[in-house]
Protein backbone atom coordinates (compact mmCIF):
# COMPACT_ATOMS: atom_id res chain seq x y z
CA UNK A 1 0.00 0.00 0.00
CA UNK A 2 1.01 3.35 -1.10
CA UNK A 3 2.68 5.96 2.32
CA UNK A 4 0.47 8.44 3.63
CA UNK A 5 3.05 11.25 3.35
CA UNK A 6 6.02 10.66 0.57
CA UNK A 7 8.83 13.22 1.15
CA UNK A 8 11.73 13.40 -1.74
CA UNK A 9 14.46 16.27 -1.79
CA UNK A 10 12.48 18.76 -0.39
CA UNK A 11 13.84 22.64 -0.31
CA UNK A 12 12.60 25.88 0.11
CA UNK A 13 14.02 29.19 0.03
CA UNK A 14 12.53 32.07 1.47
CA UNK A 15 13.56 35.02 -1.18
CA UNK A 16 15.15 32.67 -3.35
CA UNK A 17 18.40 32.86 -1.03
CA UNK A 18 17.45 31.78 2.59
CA UNK A 19 16.83 28.05 3.08
CA UNK A 20 14.53 27.06 5.49
CA UNK A 21 14.39 23.46 4.42
CA UNK A 22 17.28 21.90 2.53
CA UNK A 23 16.84 18.43 0.90
CA UNK A 24 14.58 16.78 2.94
CA UNK A 25 13.46 13.34 2.48
CA UNK A 26 11.37 11.24 4.71
CA UNK A 27 7.79 9.00 4.62
CA UNK A 28 4.89 8.65 6.79
CA UNK A 29 3.17 5.22 6.53
CA UNK A 30 -0.69 4.95 6.83
CA UNK A 31 -1.53 4.26 10.81
CA UNK A 32 2.15 6.16 12.01
CA UNK A 33 2.34 8.69 14.21
CA UNK A 34 6.12 10.82 13.10
CA UNK A 35 7.00 13.50 15.00
CA UNK A 36 8.94 16.18 13.94
CA UNK A 37 11.77 17.47 16.53
CA UNK A 38 13.45 20.42 15.63
CA UNK A 39 14.80 23.90 17.28
CA UNK A 40 12.83 26.76 16.71
CA UNK A 41 13.77 28.06 13.39
CA UNK A 42 14.53 24.48 12.50
CA UNK A 43 12.20 24.39 9.62
CA UNK A 44 9.15 22.54 10.87
CA UNK A 45 6.56 24.71 10.28
CA UNK A 46 7.92 25.54 6.66
CA UNK A 47 7.62 21.61 6.53
CA UNK A 48 4.41 21.66 7.51
CA UNK A 49 2.87 24.84 5.47
CA UNK A 50 4.62 22.98 2.44
CA UNK A 51 2.81 19.80 2.92
CA UNK A 52 -0.32 21.17 3.56
CA UNK A 53 -0.04 23.29 1.00
CA UNK A 54 0.07 26.49 1.85
CA UNK A 55 3.78 27.23 0.28
CA UNK A 56 5.22 25.50 -2.38
CA UNK A 57 8.51 24.29 -2.23
CA UNK A 58 11.64 25.31 -4.13
CA UNK A 59 13.14 22.19 -4.87
CA UNK A 60 12.02 18.55 -4.82
CA UNK A 61 8.56 16.99 -4.62
CA UNK A 62 6.17 15.36 -2.39
CA UNK A 63 3.10 13.21 -1.86
CA UNK A 64 0.37 13.16 0.20
CA UNK A 65 -2.22 9.90 -0.06
CA UNK A 66 -0.68 9.49 -3.59
CA UNK A 67 -1.14 13.14 -4.89
CA UNK A 68 1.57 15.05 -5.41
CA UNK A 69 1.69 18.84 -4.20
CA UNK A 70 0.10 20.04 -7.65
CA UNK A 71 -3.23 18.49 -6.84
CA UNK A 72 -3.51 21.05 -3.97
CA UNK A 73 -6.94 20.08 -3.65
CA UNK A 74 -7.55 16.65 -3.30
CA UNK A 75 -4.41 16.80 -0.92
CA UNK A 76 -6.79 19.42 1.29
CA UNK A 77 -10.12 17.05 0.81
CA UNK A 78 -7.89 14.64 2.81
CA UNK A 79 -6.16 16.06 5.58
CA UNK A 80 -6.90 17.71 8.96
CA UNK A 81 -4.79 20.16 10.52
CA UNK A 82 -4.63 22.24 13.57
CA UNK A 83 -1.89 25.11 12.53
CA UNK A 84 0.12 26.30 15.38
CA UNK A 85 -1.38 29.78 15.44
CA UNK A 86 -4.50 30.10 17.21
CA UNK A 87 -7.55 30.31 14.45
CA UNK A 88 -10.79 30.67 15.66
CA UNK A 89 -14.19 31.89 14.53
CA UNK A 90 -15.96 35.05 16.16
CA UNK A 91 -18.38 33.13 17.43
CA UNK A 92 -19.35 30.47 20.33
CA UNK A 93 -17.44 27.04 20.87
CA UNK A 94 -20.40 25.15 19.32
CA UNK A 95 -20.49 27.51 16.72
CA UNK A 96 -17.02 26.88 15.56
CA UNK A 97 -17.48 23.28 15.33
CA UNK A 98 -20.89 23.78 13.52
CA UNK A 99 -19.95 26.47 11.06
CA UNK A 100 -16.28 23.89 10.55
CA UNK A 101 -18.44 21.17 10.00
CA UNK A 102 -20.37 23.02 7.41
CA UNK A 103 -17.38 24.03 5.70
CA UNK A 104 -16.35 20.73 5.56
CA UNK A 105 -19.86 19.56 3.58
CA UNK A 106 -20.51 16.78 6.64
CA UNK A 107 -24.41 16.40 6.41
CA UNK A 108 -26.19 16.95 9.42
CA UNK A 109 -26.55 13.90 11.20
CA UNK A 110 -23.31 13.08 11.20
CA UNK A 111 -21.84 16.51 11.75
CA UNK A 112 -24.51 15.91 15.41
CA UNK A 113 -22.76 12.69 16.13
CA UNK A 114 -19.36 14.40 15.15
CA UNK A 115 -19.95 16.88 17.74
CA UNK A 116 -21.31 15.23 20.44
CA UNK A 117 -18.83 12.97 20.27
CA UNK A 118 -16.02 15.88 20.90
CA UNK A 119 -17.97 17.19 22.91
CA UNK A 120 -17.26 14.23 25.25
CA UNK A 121 -13.72 13.51 24.35
CA UNK A 122 -12.57 17.33 25.12
CA UNK A 123 -14.65 18.12 27.89
CA UNK A 124 -16.41 21.23 25.95
CA UNK A 125 -19.61 20.68 27.44
CA UNK A 126 -19.27 24.12 29.78
CA UNK A 127 -17.41 25.86 27.04
CA UNK A 128 -20.30 25.58 24.25
CA UNK A 129 -21.85 28.85 24.44
CA UNK A 130 -18.79 30.78 25.39
CA UNK A 131 -17.82 33.21 22.79
CA UNK A 132 -14.09 33.10 21.38
CA UNK A 133 -13.13 36.29 23.29
CA UNK A 134 -14.63 34.95 26.24
CA UNK A 135 -12.20 31.27 26.11
CA UNK A 136 -9.12 30.93 28.00
CA UNK A 137 -6.03 30.22 25.58
CA UNK A 138 -6.10 26.58 26.71
CA UNK A 139 -9.53 26.21 26.01
CA UNK A 140 -9.70 27.96 22.59
CA UNK A 141 -6.51 25.23 21.83
CA UNK A 142 -9.24 22.48 22.85
CA UNK A 143 -12.13 23.96 21.18
CA UNK A 144 -9.62 24.36 17.94
CA UNK A 145 -8.10 20.43 18.22
CA UNK A 146 -11.98 19.29 18.89
CA UNK A 147 -12.85 21.40 15.61
CA UNK A 148 -10.25 19.17 13.24
CA UNK A 149 -11.74 16.14 14.28
CA UNK A 150 -15.34 17.55 12.77
CA UNK A 151 -14.09 16.10 9.35
CA UNK A 152 -12.73 12.80 8.35
CA UNK A 153 -9.15 12.47 7.45
CA UNK A 154 -6.70 10.35 6.12
CA UNK A 155 -3.65 12.64 7.62
CA UNK A 156 -3.53 14.89 10.63
CA UNK A 157 -0.89 17.55 10.75
CA UNK A 158 -0.57 18.83 14.40
CA UNK A 159 1.90 22.04 14.84
CA UNK A 160 2.41 22.13 18.37
CA UNK A 161 -1.16 20.80 19.38
CA UNK A 162 -0.22 20.69 23.28
CA UNK A 163 0.67 24.00 23.94
CA UNK A 164 -1.68 25.59 26.46
CA UNK A 165 -3.24 22.37 27.33
CA UNK A 166 -3.35 21.20 31.29
CA UNK A 167 -1.25 17.94 31.96
CA UNK A 168 -4.66 15.86 31.87
CA UNK A 169 -5.75 16.97 28.59
CA UNK A 170 -2.01 16.84 26.69
CA UNK A 171 -2.48 13.09 27.68
CA UNK A 172 -6.19 13.02 27.19
CA UNK A 173 -5.13 14.32 23.65
CA UNK A 174 -2.19 11.78 23.01
CA UNK A 175 -4.46 9.06 23.53
CA UNK A 176 -6.61 9.96 21.58
CA UNK A 177 -4.20 11.21 18.64
CA UNK A 178 -3.07 7.34 18.93
CA UNK A 179 -6.15 5.82 18.69
CA UNK A 180 -7.08 7.32 15.77
CA UNK A 181 -3.49 6.14 14.37
CA UNK A 182 -5.01 2.69 15.02
CA UNK A 183 -7.75 3.27 13.02
CA UNK A 184 -5.49 4.07 9.80
CA UNK A 185 -5.03 8.19 10.26
CA UNK A 186 -1.29 8.99 9.29
CA UNK A 187 -0.04 11.82 12.00
CA UNK A 188 2.60 14.22 11.53
CA UNK A 189 3.33 15.69 15.05
CA UNK A 190 5.16 18.62 15.28
CA UNK A 191 6.77 19.49 18.88
CA UNK A 192 8.95 21.22 21.02
CA UNK A 193 7.99 18.68 23.92
CA UNK A 194 10.15 15.54 23.58
CA UNK A 195 8.30 13.87 26.21
CA UNK A 196 5.48 13.94 24.33
CA UNK A 197 7.25 12.72 21.45
CA UNK A 198 8.62 9.98 23.37
CA UNK A 199 5.48 8.55 23.96
CA UNK A 200 2.94 9.39 21.26
CA UNK A 201 5.27 8.75 18.31
CA UNK A 202 6.02 5.81 16.10
CA UNK A 203 9.30 7.55 14.23
CA UNK A 204 10.81 10.76 14.83
CA UNK A 205 12.39 12.77 12.20
CA UNK A 206 15.34 14.92 14.05
CA UNK A 207 15.36 18.35 11.86
CA UNK A 208 18.03 21.08 12.29
CA UNK A 209 19.09 24.36 10.20
CA UNK A 210 16.31 23.02 7.60
CA UNK A 211 18.56 19.14 7.24
CA UNK A 212 17.08 16.18 8.40
CA UNK A 213 19.42 14.44 10.92
CA UNK A 214 17.75 11.97 11.69
CA UNK A 215 14.40 9.55 10.98
CA UNK A 216 13.93 6.81 13.14
CA UNK A 217 12.21 5.17 16.32
CA UNK A 218 12.55 7.05 19.75
CA UNK A 219 14.43 3.92 21.15
CA UNK A 220 16.81 3.96 17.95
CA UNK A 221 17.68 7.18 18.40
CA UNK A 222 18.06 7.34 22.01
CA UNK A 223 20.65 4.33 21.23
CA UNK A 224 22.14 5.93 18.27
CA UNK A 225 22.51 9.65 19.83
CA UNK A 226 21.76 9.06 23.59
CA UNK A 227 26.18 8.47 24.08
CA UNK A 228 25.92 6.78 27.63
CA UNK A 229 23.61 4.29 29.21
CA UNK A 230 23.08 3.54 33.05
CA UNK A 231 23.74 0.40 34.43
CA UNK A 232 22.18 0.14 37.92
CA UNK A 233 21.87 -2.40 39.93
CA UNK A 234 21.26 -3.37 43.77
CA UNK A 235 23.00 -6.12 46.08
CA UNK A 236 21.39 -7.92 48.86
CA UNK A 237 22.74 -6.44 52.22
CA UNK A 238 23.76 -3.41 50.07
CA UNK A 239 26.02 -2.83 46.97
CA UNK A 240 29.04 -0.78 48.28
CA UNK A 241 31.01 -3.94 48.41
CA UNK A 242 30.58 -4.81 44.28
CA UNK A 243 30.89 -1.26 43.99
CA UNK A 244 33.97 -1.53 45.06
CA UNK A 245 34.98 -3.90 42.73
CA UNK A 246 33.58 -2.43 39.28
CA UNK A 247 35.79 0.61 40.69
CA UNK A 248 38.93 -2.26 41.19
CA UNK A 249 38.02 -3.25 37.40
CA UNK A 250 38.50 0.45 36.09
CA UNK A 251 34.45 0.77 35.36
CA UNK A 252 32.95 3.99 36.09
CA UNK A 253 30.91 3.30 38.98
CA UNK A 254 28.98 5.23 41.86
CA UNK A 255 27.46 4.44 44.70
CA UNK A 256 24.38 5.74 44.66
CA UNK A 257 22.62 7.67 48.44
CA UNK A 258 19.89 4.91 48.67
CA UNK A 259 22.28 2.37 48.84
CA UNK A 260 22.36 1.41 44.75
CA UNK A 261 25.30 1.73 42.74
CA UNK A 262 25.35 2.71 39.16
CA UNK A 263 27.64 2.10 36.45
CA UNK A 264 27.76 4.81 33.74
CA UNK A 265 28.73 3.07 30.26
CA UNK A 266 28.63 3.50 26.14
CA UNK A 267 28.80 -0.31 26.21
CA UNK A 268 25.98 -1.60 27.88
CA UNK A 269 26.09 -5.08 26.90
CA UNK A 270 29.59 -5.50 28.19
CA UNK A 271 29.39 -3.44 30.99
CA UNK A 272 26.10 -5.95 32.22
CA UNK A 273 27.78 -8.77 31.37
CA UNK A 274 31.23 -7.98 33.97
CA UNK A 275 29.11 -6.83 36.18
CA UNK A 276 26.83 -10.02 36.90
CA UNK A 277 30.39 -12.12 36.11
CA UNK A 278 32.01 -9.67 39.10
CA UNK A 279 28.84 -10.40 41.49
CA UNK A 280 29.31 -14.89 40.48
CA UNK A 281 32.49 -14.97 41.11
CA UNK A 282 32.26 -12.86 44.30
CA UNK A 283 29.42 -14.35 45.45
CA UNK A 284 26.95 -10.90 45.67
CA UNK A 285 23.54 -11.60 45.35
CA UNK A 286 22.01 -9.06 42.65
CA UNK A 287 18.56 -7.81 43.42
CA UNK A 288 17.96 -5.58 41.08
CA UNK A 289 19.55 -4.97 37.77
CA UNK A 290 18.49 -2.33 35.41
CA UNK A 291 19.70 -0.90 32.00
CA UNK A 292 18.46 2.73 31.94
CA UNK A 293 18.50 4.40 27.97
CA UNK A 294 19.52 8.09 27.61
CA UNK A 295 16.07 10.44 27.17
CA UNK A 296 15.60 11.72 24.27
CA UNK A 297 16.19 15.26 25.17
CA UNK A 298 19.86 13.71 25.67
CA UNK A 299 19.40 12.08 21.98
CA UNK A 300 18.64 15.03 20.77
CA UNK A 301 20.65 17.01 22.16
CA UNK A 302 23.63 15.23 21.08
CA UNK A 303 22.27 14.98 17.74
CA UNK A 304 22.05 18.70 16.87
CA UNK A 305 25.32 19.41 18.61
CA UNK A 306 27.00 17.10 16.43
CA UNK A 307 25.19 17.75 13.22
CA UNK A 308 23.45 14.09 12.77
CA UNK A 309 26.98 12.31 13.80
CA UNK A 310 26.22 9.71 15.96
CA UNK A 311 27.70 10.03 19.64
CA UNK A 312 30.61 7.33 19.83
CA UNK B 1 -23.80 18.66 -0.23
CA UNK B 2 -23.71 23.01 -0.77
CA UNK B 3 -21.36 23.79 -3.29
CA UNK B 4 -18.34 24.81 -1.88
CA UNK B 5 -18.77 28.64 -2.28
CA UNK B 6 -22.03 28.80 -0.85
CA UNK B 7 -20.80 26.99 2.54
CA UNK B 8 -18.23 29.86 2.31
CA UNK B 9 -21.05 32.46 1.64
CA UNK B 10 -23.01 31.23 4.79
CA UNK B 11 -20.01 30.59 7.21
CA UNK B 12 -19.52 34.82 6.28
CA UNK B 13 -22.53 35.48 7.37
CA UNK B 14 -23.52 32.69 9.84
CA UNK B 15 -20.14 34.60 11.56
CA UNK B 16 -20.16 38.31 10.91
CA UNK B 17 -23.93 38.86 10.88
CA UNK B 18 -24.92 39.77 14.76
CA UNK B 19 -26.54 42.25 16.30
CA UNK B 20 -24.15 45.09 16.34
CA UNK B 21 -23.27 44.20 12.47
CA UNK B 22 -27.14 44.69 11.54
CA UNK B 23 -27.02 48.08 13.95
CA UNK B 24 -24.39 49.74 11.24
CA UNK B 25 -25.56 47.72 7.76
CA UNK B 26 -29.31 48.84 8.73
CA UNK B 27 -30.23 50.52 11.57
CA UNK B 28 -27.89 53.32 10.66
CA UNK B 29 -28.39 53.85 7.08
CA UNK B 30 -31.97 53.82 7.90
CA UNK B 31 -32.27 56.36 10.51
CA UNK B 32 -29.90 58.78 7.95
CA UNK B 33 -33.15 58.38 5.53
CA UNK B 34 -35.46 58.68 8.08
CA UNK B 35 -33.94 61.51 9.46
CA UNK B 36 -32.15 63.27 7.53
CA UNK B 37 -34.68 62.84 4.67
CA UNK B 38 -37.59 64.04 6.67
CA UNK B 39 -35.52 66.63 8.65
CA UNK B 40 -33.59 68.44 5.49
CA UNK B 41 -37.14 68.12 3.32
CA UNK B 42 -38.27 70.84 6.16
CA UNK B 43 -35.88 73.44 4.95
CA UNK B 44 -37.30 73.12 1.18
CA UNK B 45 -39.44 74.65 -0.68
CA UNK B 46 -41.32 74.16 -3.49
CA UNK B 47 -42.48 70.48 -5.06
CA UNK B 48 -38.69 68.39 -4.88
CA UNK B 49 -38.61 65.88 -2.43
CA UNK B 50 -35.08 65.58 -0.49
CA UNK B 51 -36.50 61.96 1.03
CA UNK B 52 -37.04 61.01 -2.64
CA UNK B 53 -33.61 62.27 -3.96
CA UNK B 54 -31.80 60.91 -0.43
CA UNK B 55 -32.84 57.03 -0.73
CA UNK B 56 -31.62 56.27 -3.82
CA UNK B 57 -28.08 57.71 -2.38
CA UNK B 58 -28.29 55.55 0.80
CA UNK B 59 -29.31 53.07 -0.93
CA UNK B 60 -25.85 53.00 -3.05
CA UNK B 61 -24.07 54.21 0.04
CA UNK B 62 -24.97 50.40 1.11
CA UNK B 63 -22.31 49.11 -1.67
CA UNK B 64 -19.83 50.88 0.07
CA UNK B 65 -20.70 49.41 3.47
CA UNK B 66 -20.77 46.10 2.07
CA UNK B 67 -17.63 46.74 0.14
CA UNK B 68 -16.28 47.49 4.23
CA UNK B 69 -17.61 44.59 5.82
CA UNK B 70 -16.13 42.31 3.34
CA UNK B 71 -12.40 43.91 3.49
CA UNK B 72 -13.48 43.63 7.51
CA UNK B 73 -13.93 39.53 6.92
CA UNK B 74 -10.40 39.01 5.07
CA UNK B 75 -8.63 41.09 7.45
CA UNK B 76 -10.71 39.65 10.62
CA UNK B 77 -9.77 35.82 8.99
CA UNK B 78 -6.24 37.47 8.43
CA UNK B 79 -5.39 38.34 12.11
CA UNK B 80 -7.19 35.48 13.91
CA UNK B 81 -6.07 32.47 11.90
CA UNK B 82 -9.16 31.41 9.39
CA UNK B 83 -7.68 32.51 6.47
CA UNK B 84 -4.58 29.78 6.76
CA UNK B 85 -7.41 27.02 8.41
CA UNK B 86 -9.79 27.90 5.59
CA UNK B 87 -6.50 27.72 3.03
CA UNK B 88 -5.93 23.94 4.01
CA UNK B 89 -9.60 22.99 3.73
CA UNK B 90 -11.01 22.18 0.64
CA UNK B 91 -10.67 25.32 -0.61
CA UNK B 92 -8.75 27.45 -2.86
CA UNK B 93 -7.80 30.82 -2.39
CA UNK B 94 -9.88 31.88 -5.94
CA UNK B 95 -13.14 30.22 -4.07
CA UNK B 96 -12.56 32.47 -0.63
CA UNK B 97 -11.82 35.39 -2.83
CA UNK B 98 -15.36 34.57 -4.36
CA UNK B 99 -17.20 33.43 -1.73
CA UNK B 100 -16.14 37.19 -0.55
CA UNK B 101 -17.28 39.22 -3.61
CA UNK B 102 -20.37 37.14 -3.44
CA UNK B 103 -21.13 37.71 0.20
CA UNK B 104 -19.70 41.41 -0.43
CA UNK B 105 -22.59 41.45 -3.50
CA UNK B 106 -25.33 40.10 -1.11
CA UNK B 107 -24.88 42.28 1.55
CA UNK B 108 -25.17 45.22 -0.61
CA UNK B 109 -28.34 43.84 -2.55
CA UNK B 110 -30.12 42.84 0.90
CA UNK B 111 -29.11 46.56 2.87
CA UNK B 112 -29.84 48.54 -0.39
CA UNK B 113 -33.33 46.50 -0.23
CA UNK B 114 -34.08 47.40 3.35
CA UNK B 115 -33.01 51.24 2.54
CA UNK B 116 -36.11 50.38 -0.33
CA UNK B 117 -38.57 49.43 1.90
CA UNK B 118 -38.01 51.96 4.57
CA UNK B 119 -37.98 54.78 1.92
CA UNK B 120 -41.24 53.71 0.25
CA UNK B 121 -43.08 53.14 3.80
CA UNK B 122 -42.13 56.96 4.02
CA UNK B 123 -42.64 58.17 0.67
CA UNK B 124 -46.17 55.94 -0.04
CA UNK B 125 -45.94 56.14 -3.88
CA UNK B 126 -43.76 54.60 -6.32
CA UNK B 127 -43.40 54.14 -10.11
CA UNK B 128 -40.78 51.10 -10.65
CA UNK B 129 -39.93 49.51 -13.67
CA UNK B 130 -38.14 46.35 -14.95
CA UNK B 131 -35.56 48.24 -16.64
CA UNK B 132 -35.34 51.12 -13.56
CA UNK B 133 -35.52 47.92 -11.31
CA UNK B 134 -32.50 46.11 -13.06
CA UNK B 135 -30.39 49.23 -13.67
CA UNK B 136 -30.22 49.43 -9.61
CA UNK B 137 -29.92 45.88 -9.04
CA UNK B 138 -26.41 45.93 -11.87
CA UNK B 139 -25.34 49.31 -10.55
CA UNK B 140 -25.71 47.80 -6.43
CA UNK B 141 -23.73 44.89 -7.82
CA UNK B 142 -21.26 46.63 -9.50
CA UNK B 143 -20.45 48.82 -7.05
CA UNK B 144 -20.49 46.09 -4.29
CA UNK B 145 -17.97 44.65 -6.43
CA UNK B 146 -15.96 48.22 -6.41
CA UNK B 147 -15.88 48.12 -3.23
CA UNK B 148 -15.11 45.13 -1.67
CA UNK B 149 -12.47 45.17 -3.93
CA UNK B 150 -11.26 48.53 -2.80
CA UNK B 151 -11.21 47.17 0.99
CA UNK B 152 -10.10 43.58 0.06
CA UNK B 153 -6.84 45.41 -1.30
CA UNK B 154 -6.79 47.27 2.23
CA UNK B 155 -7.17 44.16 3.96
CA UNK B 156 -4.60 42.30 2.08
CA UNK B 157 -1.80 44.84 2.58
CA UNK B 158 -1.92 46.77 5.43
CA UNK B 159 -0.34 44.98 8.67
CA UNK B 160 -2.06 46.23 11.62
CA UNK B 161 -5.63 46.89 13.15
CA UNK B 162 -5.14 50.42 14.28
CA UNK B 163 -4.34 50.88 10.47
CA UNK B 164 -6.86 49.08 8.81
CA UNK B 165 -9.67 50.71 11.13
CA UNK B 166 -8.61 54.01 10.87
CA UNK B 167 -7.82 53.72 6.87
CA UNK B 168 -11.84 52.12 6.93
CA UNK B 169 -13.26 54.95 9.20
CA UNK B 170 -11.47 57.99 6.70
CA UNK B 171 -12.45 56.47 3.23
CA UNK B 172 -15.93 55.58 4.07
CA UNK B 173 -16.22 59.34 5.67
CA UNK B 174 -14.76 60.73 2.39
CA UNK B 175 -16.23 58.85 -0.05
CA UNK B 176 -19.66 58.75 1.12
CA UNK B 177 -19.58 62.78 1.89
CA UNK B 178 -17.50 63.81 -1.20
CA UNK B 179 -20.37 62.16 -3.89
CA UNK B 180 -23.65 62.93 -4.71
CA UNK B 181 -25.34 60.39 -1.36
CA UNK B 182 -26.56 63.59 0.17
CA UNK B 183 -26.74 66.62 -2.28
CA UNK B 184 -26.42 66.80 -5.97
CA UNK B 185 -22.85 67.58 -7.81
CA UNK B 186 -24.08 71.17 -8.63
CA UNK B 187 -22.19 74.58 -9.59
CA UNK B 188 -22.31 76.10 -6.35
CA UNK B 189 -20.04 73.64 -5.03
CA UNK B 190 -16.26 74.82 -4.74
CA UNK B 191 -14.66 72.91 -7.73
CA UNK B 192 -11.43 71.15 -5.25
CA UNK B 193 -14.64 69.53 -4.28
CA UNK B 194 -16.92 68.68 -7.36
CA UNK B 195 -13.57 66.88 -8.67
CA UNK B 196 -13.12 65.23 -5.90
CA UNK B 197 -17.22 64.03 -6.23
CA UNK B 198 -17.17 63.54 -9.58
CA UNK B 199 -13.72 60.88 -9.15
CA UNK B 200 -15.85 59.55 -6.39
CA UNK B 201 -17.22 55.77 -8.23
CA UNK B 202 -19.64 56.57 -5.25
CA UNK B 203 -21.20 60.01 -7.16
CA UNK B 204 -21.67 57.18 -10.12
CA UNK B 205 -23.23 54.36 -8.20
CA UNK B 206 -25.77 56.98 -6.47
CA UNK B 207 -26.73 58.33 -9.63
CA UNK B 208 -27.04 55.36 -11.90
CA UNK B 209 -29.75 54.56 -8.80
CA UNK B 210 -31.26 57.40 -8.62
CA UNK B 211 -32.02 56.79 -12.72
CA UNK B 212 -33.10 53.63 -12.15
CA UNK B 213 -35.04 55.17 -9.06
CA UNK B 214 -36.70 57.78 -11.39
CA UNK B 215 -36.74 56.07 -14.16
CA UNK B 216 -34.89 58.88 -16.04
CA UNK B 217 -32.37 57.44 -18.53
CA UNK B 218 -30.10 59.11 -20.82
CA UNK B 219 -26.97 58.41 -22.93
CA UNK B 220 -25.46 59.70 -19.99
CA UNK B 221 -27.20 56.66 -17.98
CA UNK B 222 -25.42 54.09 -20.34
CA UNK B 223 -21.83 55.78 -19.84
CA UNK B 224 -21.88 56.17 -16.36
CA UNK B 225 -22.97 52.42 -16.63
CA UNK B 226 -20.20 51.09 -18.94
CA UNK B 227 -17.72 53.01 -16.80
CA UNK B 228 -18.60 51.75 -13.67
CA UNK B 229 -18.44 48.39 -15.07
CA UNK B 230 -15.02 48.99 -16.61
CA UNK B 231 -14.02 50.51 -13.11
CA UNK B 232 -15.17 47.75 -10.83
CA UNK B 233 -13.70 44.56 -13.23
CA UNK B 234 -10.72 46.04 -12.86
CA UNK B 235 -10.37 46.57 -9.43
CA UNK B 236 -11.46 43.34 -9.14
CA UNK B 237 -8.48 42.46 -10.97
CA UNK B 238 -6.36 44.16 -8.83
CA UNK B 239 -7.66 42.78 -5.75
CA UNK B 240 -7.39 39.48 -6.93
CA UNK B 241 -3.60 39.87 -8.02
CA UNK B 242 -3.09 41.74 -4.63
CA UNK B 243 -4.34 38.99 -2.98
CA UNK B 244 -3.21 36.40 -4.48
CA UNK B 245 0.24 37.99 -3.06
CA UNK B 246 -0.42 38.43 -0.40
CA UNK B 247 0.90 36.85 2.98
CA UNK B 248 -1.18 34.66 4.94
CA UNK B 249 -0.53 35.60 8.21
CA UNK B 250 -0.18 38.90 10.30
CA UNK B 251 0.88 37.49 13.55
Amino acid sequence: MENAIEVNGLSHAYDGKKYALKDVSFYVERGEVMGVLGKNGAGKTTLTKILTTLLRPTSGSAKIMGYDLDHGYEIRKRIGVVQQEPSMDFTTAEGNLDVYGILWGVPKRERQLKKEALIKEFDLDDLLKKRFFDLSGGERRRVQIAREFMHDMDVLFLDEPTIGLDVVMRRSLLDFIRSKAKEGLAVMFTTHNLEEADYLCDRIILIDKGKVLAVDTAQNLKRTYGGMRTVELNVEGGSAPLYGELKALGLNASLNPDGSASVVTDEAETTVREVMKVARERGFQLSWLNVRESTLEEAFLNAVENAGRPSS
Amino acid sequence: MMPKIARLIYRNFAINVDASTLTVLIAMPALYVIFFGLGYQSMMSGGSSYLSFLAPGIMASQALMAGLFTGGMLWSDRRWGMLAQILVSPFSRLDYLVGLIVTSISIGLIGSAAMLAIALALLQSFNFTLIGVSLMVITLTLGSVFFGSLFLIIAALVKSSVTFNSLQNILVFALDFASTVFYPLSGSIPLPMRILMAANPLTYVADLTRDGFFNEFTASTAYQLIGLAVASLLLLYGAAAVYSKMKIYTQ
